[in-house]
């Protein structure tokens, strides 16, 4: 069977690739793309530092057939990265939180967060537990990683607030 | 490599490549099949993919019709029945219940199949497709045969009916979320006036698929519930039980959990369940 192509888009941007049936989205992201923010912890579904968002739903790459994003939107860490150096609220409040430690969960803890917070701006302590239940942080850091996600969505509505 | 993925656009074409080739697997959500996959278990084999073929959704007419790709989330999220809803939440974690299927969880031996105790317990149907067209079989008749729906056939739905009585769901894990079930328990209890006319009792997690407490349901028909009856029931239930031996728990320490979770659940249901 040879490599077939697929058309999807990512981070924003339409993107063609040659892929093999089955290969996981993770794969295609990080060796074929070169987007190497999106981890290969344990390729079963059990770790989370894959997770990117599909049409705006955290999912867990690694168990994604790439066949299932043809024509569909992908957001990757990198996507939710602004321009020119800078860290988004949600990295800021990682960065300065101390809520990275190694850093190998940091993506995928950082996309499923952004999903929370995109649909719940003020999500309570045991939503971020929820949501963040399919990523494991093997430094065991969870706890500030909890904290950030509270700061961040602070930080975010305080923006709004400003804006509005 | 897997020899080819094949997304079929229908049920029907999807029961056609699955009879048409013996050695041709079928993938839901791909949770459990694509670790298989990426291990290389699975080459040189045909994969057909359930993905596109219209199968996802809830549909209320009295009872429930659960197409078989619903995601597992959508389950959880549901408000009636209530049991149904959490049992779908003890399903791995958030991310995940949005890419695990009712289809595959139903199918599959522990330490999946959350769903099916609660599914047994509310008399559960499945929805077949195959080479003679759709077919409608109990659960519990399903689970007799291994594997529940037969080569070349594919489930389209679970049919939740909207039966009577009051309803508990008992699960013994060593993490609230993320962790396996060690004992997971349905029961359902339908009175009239004080006599129990009607009782379920569903197993999970501690034989490779769950289990109907035949027994054990029989000997609460007819009584009122009381201790002495609850008591029968237990022992009918947990003495004909082959406990598995796993990481989570040991046999010794399911049987015991067994016992404990049926007690815990039989004694909700009679005393009107969580509605």
């Amino acid at each position: 069977m040879t490599p077939r192509a697929i058309t999807f888009e990512l981070n924003g941007e339409p993107v063609t690739t040659l892929a093999e049936p089955l290969e996981p989205l993770q794969a295609v992201v990080h060796d074929r793309l070169g987007l190497t923010g999106t981890k290969a912890g344990c390729r079963q579904g059990s770790c989370g530092s894959c997770t990117v968002q599909v049409d705006g739903e955290p999912v867990l790459s690694c168990l994604v057939p790439i066949e299932h994003v043809e024509g569909r939107s992908v957001r990757t860490i990198e996507g939710l990265t602004p321009e020119g150096g800078e860290l988004s609220p949600l990295q800021a409040a990682f960065h300065e939180g101390f809520a990275t430690q190694c850093g190998f969960c940091s993506p995928g803890m950082i996309t499923a967060a952004s999903a929370l917070l995109e649909r719940n701006p003020n999500p309570s302590r045991e939503e971020i537990i929820e949501a963040l239940s399919n990523n494991v942080c093997r430094c065991t850091g969870i706890e500030p990683i909890i904290q950030a996600v509270q700061d961040a969505a602070a930080r975010m509505r305080a923006l709004e607030e400003a804006a509005a | 490599m897997v020899a080819d993925y094949v997304l079929a656009s229908t049920p029907e074409e999807a029961a056609e490549l699955l009879a048409a080739d013996p050695a041709a697997i079928v993938m839901g959500g791909g949770t459990t099949l694509m670790p298989r996959a990426t291990r290389g278990q699975l080459n040189g084999r045909r994969v057909v993919g359930l993905a596109r073929a219209g199968l996802s959704g809830i549909a209320r007419d009295g009872g429930l019709r659960i197409g078989a790709m619903t995601p597992v989330r959508e389950v959880a999220a549901l408000e009636e029945p209530a049991a149904l809803a959490e049992a779908a939440r003890a399903v791995g974690g958030a991310t995940l219940r949005g890419q695990a299927t009712v289809g595959g969880n139903v199918l599959m031996e522990r330490p999946y199949g959350d769903l099916v105790p609660v599914l047994l317990a509310l008399d559960a149907e499945l929805e077949v497709l195959g080479s003679g067209g759709t077919r409608r079989v109990p659960l519990v008749e399903a689970l007799k045969n291994d594997p529940p729906v037969g080569a070349g056939e594919i489930l389209t739905a679970v049919i939740v009916p909207d039966v009577d009585g009051a309803v508990s769901y008992q699960r013994c894990s060593r993490l609230a979320t993320g962790s396996p079930s060690i004992v997971a328990v349905a029961a359902r209890v339908r009175r009239e006036g004080d006599a129990i006319a009607e009782a379920r009792l569903a197993i999970g997690a501690v034989e490779p698929r769950a289990v109907r407490a035949d027994a054990a349901e029989e000997a609460l028909v007819g009584t009122s519930g009381d201790a002495d009856a609850v008591n029968a029931a237990v022992a009918a239930a947990t003495g004909a039980l082959n406990p598995v031996d796993d990481v989570a728990a040991s046999a010794w320490y399911r049987g015991r959990m067994a016992e404990l979770f049926v007690r815990r659940a039989l004694t909700e249901a009679l005393e009107g369940g969580r509605g």
